[in-house]
């Protein structure tokens, strides 16, 4: 009697293991990576940052990066800059740019440096990458992707344009952006902006645009300072003006398009306002949620703005049009920031 | 309402003294006393666990139980949710004091030494009435004790990745006085090797910065004064330094580091005589963590406990008993993110009736506790439960109750995104088992059902730019336990089989914001299997054991992204021991395989987990 509950067993445990069997993972059939190309940050030390594509006719979503490469991408992807035919994947907290194919999004090297956070091409064989948390700004050899040069900047950098061939670099956490003459490398001038310097963008051809988000308590979280946007001569180097603005955050994006600018401090709400007329800010768009990441498609200025939802799950994207209308919406990776578009 | 529950309740206590007046002559022993059984509550699942088998109590339950345990990596971070809640549900007992963390209702299960440990078990099934704050999904009691001390013992040893462990007792007595005495050193380097996923060909490579140390020491003191009284102290003094590392995919440039300290100290004191049971206890409990890296300032927190109980057992007529207890809990902490040291004063009165029917075959109990949360009452938890043993080989029992957990300090009171008005979190649950006994073979199937509504999480709030604690939704959680266990010998073999399976859906119901999405997932890393079996075989001095231990796939995402899901995995770990006699003393060497079939696998997300690993233990007794 004893020795048959005993054969039972391993007929239970059978029964019981063979019942836990892993689910077999989806795949995605597309192979071309033509589409709207999603920057998904990742949650901070997760490691889950990713690069997907969007299929604005069929919808299809994909993480190309690990799709191309047979292995995901790292933490915190910062950025993804097309220069020369490839795409200069920054991701920041594994302290490495994955430079790819446009084409076929195949692994071409890998950049070791530390804390990238975004890259411009100044000539046409160098780029300049910065960086948090050293002083240096590395100057990219874009024939051989290796770093050739570290210029000084005696502090960390953070938003990097370029215009009317000279480099504008956002100092990070602070006020201040350092103008970088490419032909030398060398740092030929500094701008005072305001407090909570964020995002700059090039505002048409003679401008730059820099979204200061102003000041908050730590204690409570009530407004210190308000933010504003500075407006940057191209040639003087010298804010023109500032457009104020009513409220304050810890982060918000701002992008340009057709001599405006839009800009949120991440909460439900995104603001228009003219970047070369003096007018007040207006809402554009509203959403239900919390506007993280902002681009414009220049092509028919639709807005793809995300909302990052709890920064553990996948973040929606939703794309309105040039009015104001929501056109569609599908949800990508784990925090969705930026865009590049490559249809 | 919850002031005439209230005074039902006092009303119900001013019947203490008639009642006890009317004792007749039920026997204490047929109910358990507190403190003597690891565990004594009615018609909960409970399994004892064999603390002088393991090293940390994230490894007793690994190998013993079918719970999930999160560990953040070797050596870091560990806790668990019990039945698919979370690690705040489950209370963690130490002495019959709550030892979590007032700051985050939190512990490391990877900080708690078994060597300080003499009993250990789990009760699944524990509520808010019989355990207080915070049991919504179960409780671990961990207690010390006495018995069958040897004069002198000790447990050495040394593992892979430089794992080593000296840990060394004694006990000894002057006059009534009884002494135990024990020191633990552990350290380890935990350099493992896994595959780096985030590198083409995914190389193997070595883990940095993730050694840790652990020094302390427990002292404890028992004396007993004629017939009746005992008095027992206990004092718990752990110092853990250990370095973070990093998940896979990051360079350790923060090269983060935590030092901790836990000084306990209970002093308990016990009154029994045939007709009543008294305990009187006060305990206090001190937690420091402090936080270094490269790049950012220090952070460092405090807190403080102190903790007064005084309980009774009286048994009444009628085969029935009455327990009722009064308990003070006084907390206070500091860190960089509160204003000051809050404080927080919980005082609770607990009251429970036991009966026994049917020539003692149906126990059942009726409980409540109310607690004053300073100047508010938590919501009431009722419970009631039953055992009933119709057959001699068969036992059903059952529970209900409602439960709640107020919030914590970090909940309440930090300073960017604490909540003021939060509401405690309230619990209601329902569970039944079947046991089965018969010659050999014991089988065990429970079904529960659990509701947690208004759990607290900190959620982004757009509107602050910074997160907050919120009531953010409902989750229920129900599934089944079984547990099949055989023992069999035959000549000078003896063969023990063991094998337990959890199932459980552990979904969002009700989702309070705007996060829609999450509505009907299941919560992030909790399985729905999970498994273990484990084969004991003895002959003569030799013993030999084979465990495996399966985990089913997890979503890594709270809407349960399917592309970050992890998979499933199996993991065996084999040991062979001999025991050496020798008059009264024993001795015990044993080779141990971990992860023997050098699985790859990940418990979170992209922190990697040891591959095939050794350990070689020496144990020694030396009795009178």
């Amino acid at each position: 009697m004893s020795n048959n509950y005993l054969k039972l067993v391993p007929v239970l445990l059978a029964i019981i293991f063979a019942s836990c069997k892993p689910e077999k993972e989806e795949t995605v059939a597309t192979e071309n990576y033509k589409g709207v190309i999603v920057i998904n940050e990742g949650g901070f030390l997760k490691s889950n940052g990713s690069v997907g594509i969007y299929k604005p006719g069929s919808g299809e979503y994909f993480d190309a990066f690990a799709k191309a490469n047979g292995r995901p991408l790292g933490d915190v992807v910062q950025s993804v800059t097309l220069i020369n035919g490839k795409y200069y994947i920054i991701v920041n907290n594994s302290n490495k740019i994955e430079v790819v194919n446009q084409s076929d999004f195949k692994s071409v090297t890998t950049i070791v440096l530390n804390q990238p956070r975004n890259i411009v091409k100044v000539s046409a064989n160098k780029a300049y990458v910065s960086q948090l948390n050293t002083n240096d700004l590395s100057v990219i050899d874009l024939t051989t992707n290796e770093i050739s040069a570290t210029i000084d900047m005696k502090s960390s950098t953070d938003q990097i344009v370029m215009m009317n061939n000279k480099v504008y670099v956002g100092k990070a956490y602070a006020n201040m952006l350092y103008v970088i003459n490419p032909a030398n490398d060398m740092v030929t001038d500094s701008i005072v902006v305001g407090s909570g310097a964020g995002t700059i963008v090039n505002a048409g051809t003679d401008k730059i645009a820099v979204f200061c988000l102003g000041v908050l308590d730590f204690n409570n979280g009530s407004i210190i300072e308000n933010g504003k946007i500075a407006i940057i001569n191209k040639d003087s180097n010298e804010v023109e003006r500032f457009i104020p603005l009513t409220g304050a955050s810890y982060g918000g994006p701002m992008a340009y398009h057709a001599g405006n600018l839009y800009f949120s401090f991440g909460d439900e709400k995104l603001y228009s306002v003219s970047a070369t007329t003096v007018a007040t800010p207006t809402v554009k768009i509203s959403i239900i949620g919390g506007i993280y990441g902002l681009t414009i498609d220049d092509s028919d200025g639709s807005f793809y703005i995300t909302d990052a939802l709890d920064y553990t799950s996948a973040g929606k994207v939703f794309i309105y049009n040039q009015a104001g209308t929501l056109v569609k919406q599908f949800t990508a990776g784990v925090v969705p920031g930026r865009f590049v578009f490559n249809y | 309402m919850k002031q005439l529950l209230l005074i039902s309740t006092i009303l119900l206590l001013g019947t203490f003294k008639s009642k006890a007046q009317q004792m007749d002559t039920f026997l204490l022993r047929d109910f358990e006393v507190k403190g003597v059984a690891v565990i004594q509550n009615i018609g909960s699942t409970k399994i004892n666990l064999s603390p002088a088998k393991f090293n940390t109590l994230t490894d007793a339950l690994t190998l013993q139980s079918a719970i999930f345990i999160k560990q953040y990596g070797t050596g870091g971070l560990a806790n668990a949710g019990f039945r698919g809640l979370g690690a705040q549900h489950t209370s963690v007992m130490w002495n019959g004091v709550n030892i979590q963390s007032c700051m985050n209702s939190n512990l490391d299960f990877n900080l708690i030494p078994l060597f300080f440990i003499d009993k250990a078990g789990i009760e699944t099934g524990a509520n808010s009435s019989s355990c207080g704050n915070g049991t919504l999904a179960g409780a671990i009691h961990l207690s010390n004790t006495f018995d069958k001390t040897p004069i002198a013992f000790a447990n050495l040893q040394r593992g892979s990745f430089g794992y080593s462990q000296i840990g060394i007792g004694s006990s000894y007595q002057i006059k009534k006085l009884r002494f135990k005495t024990r020191i633990l050193h552990r350290q380890a380097e935990n350099d493992i090797l896994f595959h780096n996923k985030f590198l083409p060909g995914n190389p193997t490579e070595k883990q940095v910065n993730s050694a840790y140390t652990q020094n302390g020491f427990l002292q404890e003191a028992e004396y007993k004064a004629g017939n009746y009284h005992a008095f027992n102290l206990s004092a718990w003094y752990l110092e853990n330094t250990r370095e973070l590392p990093v998940a896979m995919g990051i360079p350790n440039l923060l090269k983060e580091r935590q030092y901790d300290l836990n000084g306990r100290v209970s002093l308990t004191h016990k009154f029994t005589r045939a007709k009543v049971a008294n305990t009187n206890k006060l305990a206090f409990l001190y937690d420091q963590l402090n936080y270094y890296n490269n790049f950012y300032a220090p952070s460092y927190s405090y807190s403080k406990s102190l903790i007064a109980e005084s309980e009774w057992l009286i048994p009444m007529k009628y085969s029935s008993s009455l327990t009722a207890s009064l308990n003070n809990n006084f907390s206070t902490a500091k860190t960089d993110g509160y204003n000051n040291w809050p404080q927080r004063n919980l005082l609770s009165l607990w009251i429970k009736l036991e009966k026994m029917s049917f020539k003692n075959k149906l126990k059942y109990s009726l409980g409540s506790r109310v607690l004053l949360v300073d100047k508010e009452f938590a919501p009431f938890s009722p419970d009631i439960a039953f055992e009933y043993r119709p057959l001699t080989f068969l036992k059903i029992k059952g529970n209900a109750a409602y439960s709640y957990r107020v919030p914590s300090f970090n909940d309440y009171y930090w300073l960017q995104g604490g909540n003021k008005n939060l509401k405690p979190e309230r619990g209601n649950k329902q569970e039944i088992s079947i046991e089965l006994q018969k010659g050999i073979v014991k089988f065990a199937f429970t079904g529960f059902h659990h509701i947690v509504n208004d759990w607290i999480m900190w959620q982004p709030s757009p509107a602050f730019s910074y997160w907050i604690a919120q009531n953010a939704r409902q989750v229920t959680s129900k599934g089944i336990e079984t547990s099949i266990e055989m023992t069999k010998t035959f000549g000078l073999h003896n063969l023990q089989l063991l094998g337990r399976y959890q199932y459980v859906e552990s979904i969002n119901t009700k989702i309070y914001d705007n996060s829609e999405t999450l509505l009907g997932k299941q919560l992030f890393y909790t399985p729905n299997h999970t498994a273990f079996a484990t084969v004991n075989y003895a002959f003569k001095n030799i013993l030999l054991s084979v465990t495996e231990q399966f985990y089913g796939s997890r979503y890594t995402t709270p809407d349960n992204l399917k592309a970050s899901k992890l998979p499933s995995y199996l993991l065996t770990n084999a040991s062979i021991g001999y025991l050496f006699k020798y008059k009264k003393h024993d001795s015990q060497l044993v080779f141990t395989v971990n992860n023997a079939l050098n699985t790859t696998y990940q418990i979170m997300e992209n922190k990697p987990m040891p591959l095939r690993n050794y350990q070689i233990t020496l144990k020694f007794n030396i009795n009178k």
